[in-house]
């Protein structure tokens, strides 16, 4: 091996220190979540447009292990959008949505569309919940990587609590970039 | 220069920071997207792949099932 050659390695190691000291709060996963009450009705209502979202702690090492540590097939992706009434806001430290609604409607389920541009680092999920009862003061959600109650949370934000009542529907829509 | 805002288009060299800009980046640039979404007229689950500008305002493309496209 050459004298240069060495250097180079030396480099490369410099290059790495430096890129991991440059990530701030789990900024290169960055979400955004509009969610609407009866979009598309005389009385819909906007929650919350475009709110930057959190990234948990536990979807950052899901991610992390889907890129770089797993040595066998990997998870699913984390498209299952969840919702709750609970009032204690988001947190990173954060591994399942407290008191996640279960039913009537809200329940957890797969993200109706799930959309990514080529060449682009853009991803689109959205459901359109349904309330088949009374719902109150419903006012975040998450995204997890599967549909039964469990799983990893990734992705959580609060928006304006809102009441639904049955028939009522909420748009929940997540436009997340990775890189 | 590299892309150094929050929406990335690497292969049209365009980035930006809010999710208004990049809707209306996706309104004026031919992209191709792909996934799964719910067909707007009768809700059956559709796998697509569209090419072409997002006029609708969202980012990701309205889709019609076969059933319906053919009425």
């Amino acid at each position: 091996m050459s004298c240069d050659e060495h250097v180079a390695q030396n480099d490369s190691t410099t290059v790495e220190s430096s890129f991991g000291s440059s990530i701030k709060d789990n900024s290169v996963v960055k979400g955004f979540v509009t969610i609407i009450k009866n979009e598309g009705r005389e009385n819909e209502q906007v929650l919350c447009r475009n709110k930057p979202n959190l990234l948990t702690n536990g979807g950052r090492d899901y991610a992390i292990a889907q890129f770089y540590t797993n040595t066998s097939a990997g998870g699913v992706g984390c498209n299952f959008i969840a919702l709750t009434s609970d009032s204690t806001g988001a947190d990173a430290t954060d591994t399942t949505l407290p008191s996640e609604i279960t039913g009537t409607g809200l329940e957890r389920a797969l993200a109706t569309t799930i959309s990514h541009s080529s060449g682009t680092n853009s991803t689109t999920l959205n459901k359109i919940f349904t309330a088949s009862g009374t719902h109150t003061a419903v006012q975040m959600s998450g995204t997890f990587n599967q549909l039964a109650v469990g799983g990893t949370l990734a992705h959580m934000s609060i928006f304006t609590p809102v009441t639904l009542a049955s028939s009522d529907t909420l748009s929940v829509s997540w436009t997340l970039t990775l890189g | 220069m590299g892309l150094d805002k929050t929406f990335k288009d690497y292969e049209n060299n365009f980035s930006c920071d809010t999710l208004e800009q990049w809707v209306d980046h996706l309104g004026k640039t031919e992209l191709t997207y792909t996934g799964n979404s719910a067909c707007v007229t009768c809700g059956e689950n559709v796998k697509f792949e569209w090419t072409g500008k997002l006029k609708n305002g969202k980012t990701y493309p309205n889709v019609l099932c076969e059933g319906c496209k053919s009425q």
